[in-house]
């Protein structure tokens, strides 16, 4: 049982977990253009979906050795090299799997959290 | 760039715990990452003024253990988090075996050297050996990862980046050291070649110190090759110093002269009676056989240096043509 005090932490680990479930889905579905790490991480954020930076990147590049992304290095200046990525056609067919997925999921924790609120 | 900034430091330090083989690319990406967050808060990676705002950015990227686990997708036996602990614990064990062996190489070549198949007897069991080494550090790595003994220093967020170790670079130069080395290597020229007979034994009589000379007059017909050495040394260390650091060009040349060296030290330790007194002659060429081996690794480490282009980049760290 955690103290009042430790509740913030607590919560704020279940949040994440929560978010981390659904951030591959959020993720491939703003990659259809390529995007580098700061500009993905900007883009989605604007849709109020603020990811950890040690958590994003190092996901992208999980997403890219499964096969469901691609990336190529360009320069934007000399000093600054970027990585962009982009989604593969595997990882369109996992997006429109993963669609789904939530779509029923959604729909599944509806009704129970419809159920708890009576 | 200044390479001893946070940033940097951070980047060497993720590196530090990550597989060989994505190292280099995974610290490119993230050095770009990090510079485009400083740029957007208005920051820079070598201003000591905004030194708290870096230290703030890598607080919220994390730990360097916790990135570097997180870009982790293979299995391992050991854990990125243990890995550098195993690899000094493996360095460490396997510096002791190479000094055991290399001992013994040199006593049994000075008491009359070894034939084909003895030598290679002599590397298989050291290769066997290494090998079991390796394999037993590896199995106390496993069980006390698998005991819950290796645990990370001090991730989550009260780490703190002011104290990311510095990193090292292999090409920076200590102008005292090198100034120190051409003294000395000027010093045994003029020594050898004008005063050999000052090197010997001291003894005290009556009439004050003498010195009996040691050096064998064969011995002395190798002096101009050792000169020649000598003098390429001399002028590798005057070009290292003007250049300010080691360059890949130097570190050519470094390694040219080290085969020059060791062929040269080959040739004497096995043509030549170096000392007049058959004990010292013994004792001379023990250590010249053992310091023959040390040429030997030293010139392998600096070859794998040459090949892997580690020599101009301290972090390991490859251009973006380099990595397409």
């Amino acid at each position: 049982m955690v103290t009042q005090e430790e509740y913030p932490a607590l919560l704020e680990n279940l949040s994440l977990e929560l978010r981390r479930g659904a951030l591959v889905l959020a993720v491939l579905s703003q990659l259809s253009e390529k995007q580098y790490g700061y500009s993905l991480k900007q883009q989605l954020a604007s849709q109020a979906l603020e990811i950890p930076e040690g958590t994003l990147y190092p996901l992208l590049r999980r997403l890219e050795a499964q096969g469901l992304l691609e990336s190529e290095w360009e320069l934007a200046d000399e000093a600054r090299p970027r990585r962009y990525y982009r989604i593969s056609p595997q990882g369109r067919e996992a997006l429109a799997d993963l669609t789904k997925e939530w779509g029923a999921l959604s729909r599944a924790l509806g009704g129970l959290l419809k159920e708890e609120k009576k | 760039m200044n390479d001893q900034n946070l940033l940097e430091r951070y980047i060497h330090e993720v590196g530090a715990h990550l597989p060989r083989r994505s190292r280099p690319d995974v610290q490119l990406e993230l050095r770009s990452l990090l510079l485009d967050e400083l740029a957007a808060r208005g920051l820079e990676a070598d201003n000591p003024a905004d030194a708290a705002g870096v230290a703030e950015l890598l607080k919220e990227y994390g730990h360097p253990e916790e990135l570097a686990a997180r870009y982790h997708t293979e299995q391992f036996l050991i854990s990125p988090l243990a890995f550098p602990a195993f690899r000094l614990s493996y360095g460490i064990a396997a510096a002791v075996v190479t000094v055991v062996f290399l001992v013994g190489l040199g006593l049994r070549l000075n008491q009359g050297g070894l034939d084909l198949t003895e030598l290679a007897g002599f590397l298989g069991s050291y290769i066997e050996t290494m090998l079991l080494n390796f394999g037993v550090v590896a199995f106390v790595f496993y069980l006390l990862e698998g005991l819950g003994w290796i645990k990370p220093a001090k991730t989550g967020a009260g780490w703190d980046p002011h104290k990311l170790p510095a990193v090292k670079d292999p090409d920076r130069i200590n102008r005292t050291e090198l100034l120190v080395g051409i003294f000395f290597t000027i010093a045994a020229l003029l020594v050898f070649n004008f005063v050999p007979h000052w090197i010997g034994i001291v003894s005290w009589h009556d009439d004050g110190i003498g010195v009996v000379p040691i050096l064998s007059d064969q011995f002395l017909t190798y002096v101009p090759w050792l000169s020649a050495l000598w003098v390429s040394e001399v002028a590798l260390k005057a070009l290292v110093y003007r250049a300010g650091r080691w360059t890949r060009r130097l570190r050519l040349a470094e390694f040219a002269l080290s085969l020059a060296s060791i062929y040269v030290l080959y040739t004497i330790v096995q043509n030549a009676v170096i000392a007049k007194l058959a004990i010292v002659d013994g004792i001379a060429k023990f250590a010249l056989w053992i310091l023959l081996g040390i040429a030997l690794l030293e010139s392998g480490w600096q070859l794998y240096r040459l090949l892997s282009g580690k020599a101009n980049h301290p972090l390991g760290v490859p251009s973006i043509r380099e990595n397409q």
